[in-house]
């Protein structure tokens, strides 16, 4: 990951220049300011993914705060073998607001206070995100919006609502093989698509 | 989310049901499951389905933080832990203070002085060990990308594989109906056209809903082997169908002999091997949909109980 390169919002820091995998590994040796260089990088795609969860920035933001925290308590059992630092901390943050919205049912009021909140959600101002974000985030939707629409579902309620592949077999009233199928079709064409962007987090 | 992965089991699809067990992982079990030892799979094709997931993570509208986020997170891991003390990137340490003193750098001039060895054969050596440093790196990450790229193509080709063996499969079943197809029509031939086979016409009956309809029915010589063919049927509409019956035995009880439906100008042709014993008569009626096992109630479309050889 050389996001830092093209990153405007990076551009103060010290560690601006180094890689995703370099951050965590300063995190090991309790480096706040590396814990503020990926936050700038990554706060916003956090916040994204656990508000597209839950519905609620405010509840977004518990979940990056918590995510931050464990990444920071974990960073010694981090090994870029096996994950890119952003889908190191994309599955922490799916995986606290997933439980989130388990543990307080937030489920039921997030509609309600979706709504509300249209008006003060916070987006970047134009330009100020990176370029490359915005390439890889178009990339991302281009893909899964070549996928089938039953594929794309599976994978959004698996991916977005935590639901096993028997609770989408309920939800959607498919047969649990048929959803099985759907998945592993998705997941392979999805990383078809995606091997440019894949190859650069490797 | 997944099965669990038997023997014999695709690499490819082997890793992608390990990726896809971090999405039903809950909590801190799901980082573990990221991080979790792969290696009896293919860690290559494991890494590349997780960084697919990670991805799906950009499918969301970003957020940008207020302001207080950072400040909040930051004093979170300041509670949770006194923060070491360290300089920054561009601060280099300042070699006064620390705490293990270390000896003052010597010259060059002075280090090969002190060694007997001449500076230029140091520098000469030094720049081979730099030199082969930068071919090794170069050499690893050249061979690390085409272990990844030999990968992809590996899957590539287990996917165009599997194609062809589904392609395959189609194939063989298309050719086995088309088989079963034609030895039907040269059943129904070999039956229409020999000497012993019995002609049975159907005609609609003076109060027929559909006057224009005719049918033969073609009977073996073993009166079990037969083969009907209908025109001029009309289609039923959604709630009825066409049943055929058999009336068999001197009483003419009729027994069902099957159902079926018939598009617009459509031409039906049934056939069995099998006949009731003593049958009298055939005729078509139209009946409710799910009203089988009870005997005929509707209108009778066709009828028949002439029975005519060819010659």
């Amino acid at each position: 990951m050389t996001s830092a390169d093209t990153d405007p919002l990076a551009s103060p820091s010290p560690l601006a220049g180094l890689e995703d995998a370099e951050l965590v590994q300063r995190m090991t040796a309790r480096r706040q300011d590396a814990v503020a260089e990926l936050y700038r990088r990554y706060a916003s795609l956090l916040l994204g993914v656990a508000r597209k969860i839950l519905g609620t920035t405010r509840d977004a933001e518990e979940v990056v705060q918590e995510t931050f925290v464990q990444a920071w308590e974990q960073a010694d059992q981090y090994d870029r073998r096996r994950a890119s630092p952003s889908t190191w901390l994309v599955m922490i943050a799916r995986s606290r607001a997933i439980d989130l919205l388990r543990s307080r049912e937030v489920r039921d009021r997030t509609a309600a206070e979706a709504g509300k909140e249209t008006r003060d959600l916070h987006t970047s101002p134009e330009g100020a995100r990176a370029v490359w974000y915005e390439e890889r985030r178009e990339r991302v939707r281009s893909a899964l919006n070549e996928l089938p629409t039953e594929q794309k579902e599976v994978l959004e309620l698996a991916f977005y609502q935590g639901m096993t592949q028997r609770e989408i077999a309920r939800e959607t009233d498919t047969p649990l093989g048929t959803v099985k199928t759907r998945t592993l079709l998705a997941m392979k064409k999805l990383r078809r698509e995606l091997r440019q962007e894949i190859r650069e987090l490797l | 989310m997944t099965d669990e992965s038997g023997p014999g089991i695709d690499p490819d699809e082997e890793a992608l049901l390990r990726a896809l067990r971090v999405l039903e992982a809950e909590g801190r079990d799901a980082t573990e499951a990221l991080m979790e030892e792969a290696d009896e799979i293919d860690g290559v094709l494991l890494r590349r389905y997780l960084e697919a997931l990670g991805l799906l993570g950009f499918h969301a509208e970003p957020v940008e933080p207020t302001s207080k986020l950072e400040e909040r997170i930051l004093t979170a891991l300041a509670g949770n832990e006194t923060q070491r003390i360290e300089p920054g990137i561009a601060e280099m340490p300042d070699q006064r203070t620390s705490p293990d003193p270390i000896p003052p750098r010597s010259s060059p001039e002075a280090s090969s002085r002190s060694s007997g060895v001449p500076y230029w054969v140091a520098a000469v050596l030094a720049l081979l060990t730099v030199g082969l440093a930068g071919g090794l790196v170069w050499g690893s990450s050249q061979l690390s990308a085409q272990r990844e790229l030999l990968a992809e193509q590996e899957a590539a080709l287990r996917d165009l594989q599997r194609g062809l063996e589904e392609a395959r499969e189609q194939q063989s079943a298309l050719v086995a109906a088309n088989r079963r197809a034609l030895g039907e029509i040269e059943s129904r031939l070999g039956l229409v056209t020999d000497l012993s086979t019995e002609i049975c016409p159907l005609r609609p009956p003076s109060k027929s809903p559909i006057p224009e309809a005719r049918g033969v029915l073609y009977i073996a010589g073993d009166h079990q082997h037969w083969y009907l063919k209908v025109e001029g049927l009309e289609p039923p509409g959604e709630s009825r169908i066409y049943r055929l019956w058999f009336a068999a035995g001197a009483e003419q009880r009729p027994l069902d002999a099957g159902s079926f439906r018939v598009s617009e100008g459509e031409t039906v042709e049934l056939g069995s091997r099998t006949m009731p014993e003593e049958t009298r008569a055939a005729f078509i009626t139209m009946e409710p949909v799910g009203a089988e096992g009870e005997g005929p109630k509707g209108p009778v479309v066709l009828y028949g109980d002439e029975v005519m050889t060819v010659l």
